[in-house]
């Protein structure tokens, strides 16, 4: 991007979206900034959504991302874009005229994933993405008339259920994985995350999906393929989510899983154009060349400061985006972290304490080199071995040792 | 980027101990061995850069920074 009074346009009100608009401002980007987003809201915190929001403790008002600089934006919010040109370098808005760009940021996120066979339009059937779905949820008729029956084994599922069983609902877990978690920490961990929920008394149905949905007088009926019947007072469908990126068909991008990034962010096959966030797979060359995409939060404040910066700076001068990926989650009052790349270690030694019974940390390995640490508990052991975790020869290093 | 004086408090009802803020600005936030964050509410000017990084990367959006 050349021209210093041009226009930039981001894509994507959430959380990516504004740390890149921010970056972009405190780097002296003195042009016109245009923020679109879906959403009818201002960035605000969505980690708090399963838990604090959803207690009462923290209201609507109190989830505001604040930005440190004067963004001087013009905001176009409960606008979703239909189309990109980038050869034009045009955006489409329905209803509106094109809107011309210098330089894009594509920071859509993603969508929280529907379950197929799950009836639409059901007043008990939740979502759990955005602060209206939160908001839906909080109003539902609770308590009185059956469990809520949580769909799914990630993150989202296992904080809601907590959040729920601190309030003393009932709650029922179903999932076809072998494990909560187990995907992000590994089957071992996975069992113990289980187990936790097993004591805290949630209702763990593993290794089964639901086979029908069945229309009851006063909830929702599911029949999971093992055979067992549960009546729900509400359901939340909690099974991940799908990077946003219907918009960007036809504009030649590859979107077979988010839109694909070189290492420096910017978007394969386009000029003047980055993304940041849930929505981007890029290859971390701290650990290897495979692109991937990251859904952490801390990922998406990182990402879009690292993509604004490369798109002022343009392609040829721009830095690599090459950082641990970190990330947190709190159930019945115990905060579980990570740095790293526990998906890629091969191995699992323990560094200190016994995360499997308590308090401790947790070492991935492959190749020998430390990839990832998880704690439990542990928040002093993550700092000394994020740190180490930092000072580990790099992927690039080493292929050229 | 001019360098704003900045006076920090943290929301202590909010914020749960996962020392992220130490590891964005070292020399202003201390998680102490008995749990408790130690922090610098005025940083020196020159610290500005690292304690807002704290502020945008703190999990519970428990970090406040007023502006001087």
């Amino acid at each position: 991007m050349s021209a210093r009074r041009a226009r930039v346009v981001v894509v994507g009100a959430g959380l990516a979206g504004l740390r890149a608009a921010e970056h972009l401002r405190e780097l002296g980007f003195d042009g016109e900034l245009v923020i679109i987003g879906a959403e009818t809201h201002r960035p605000y915190h969505r980690p708090a959504l399963s838990k604090q929001f959803l207690t009462g403790d923290l209201a609507a008002r109190d989830l505001a991302l604040d930005s440190y600089v004067d963004l001087d934006a013009d905001w176009r919010l409960g606008t979703p874009v239909q189309r990109l040109d980038p050869v034009a370098r045009l955006l489409y808005v329905h209803g509106e005229p094109p809107v011309r760009y210098d330089g894009l940021v594509i920071a859509t996120g993603v969508r929280a994933r529907w379950l197929e066979g799950a009836p639409h339009r059901d007043p008990r059937v939740h979502l759990l993405r955005t602060i209206d779905d939160a908001e839906a949820l909080r109003r539902a008729p609770m308590a009185d008339d059956g469990p809520c029956v949580i769909i799914g084994s990630g993150f989202t599922a296992c904080e809601l259920a907590s959040t729920l069983r601190d309030q003393g609902r009932d709650v029922v877990l179903v999932s076809r994985s072998d494990s909560l978690l187990g995907k992000a920490l590994g089957p071992g961990l996975g069992q113990v995350i289980t187990r936790l929920h097993r004591e805290r008394g949630v209702r763990v149905c593993l290794n089964t999906e639901v086979r029908h949905w069945v229309p009851v007088e006063r909830g929702v009926g599911l029949q999971l393929t093992d055979g067992q019947v549960l009546v729900a007072g509400s359901v939340v469908v909690a099974i991940g989510g799908v990077p946003e990126t219907d918009w960007l068909y036809g504009s030649g991008f590859d979107l077979s899983d988010g839109v694909l990034c070189a290492s420096t962010c910017h978007v394969v096959g386009a000029e003047d154009v980055v993304a940041a966030g849930d929505v981007a797979r890029w290859p971390n060359l701290r650990f290897d060349g495979v692109p991937r995409r990251v859904e952490h939060w801390l990922n998406a404040v990182e990402m879009g400061r690292a993509a604004a910066r490369n798109l002022l700076t343009g392609r040829s001068g721009a830095v690599p985006f090459t950082p641990i990926p970190r990330f947190w989650s709190e159930q019945y009052g115990q905060r579980w972290q990570a740095s790293g790349m526990p998906s890629l270690g091969e191995e699992v030694v323990s560094l200190e304490g016994d995360p499997f019974t308590g308090r401790g940390a947790l070492g991935y390995l492959a190749d020998g080199a430390l990839v990832a640490v998880l704690g439990r508990e542990s928040p002093r052991a993550m700092l000394r071995w994020t740190a180490e975790l930092n000072d580990q020869p790099r992927h690039s290093l080493r292929l050229s040792a | 980027m001019s360098t704003p004086t900045l006076l920090v408090s943290v929301d202590n009802h909010r914020c749960h101990r996962y020392a992220i803020c130490q590891a964005e600005a070292p020399d202003s936030f201390e998680l102490t061995s008995t749990g408790r964050l130690d922090y610098e509410r005025r940083p020196s000017p020159g610290r500005s850069p690292e304690v807002l990084s704290a502020a945008r990367s703190c999990p519970m959006q428990a970090i406040h920074v007023e502006m001087r």
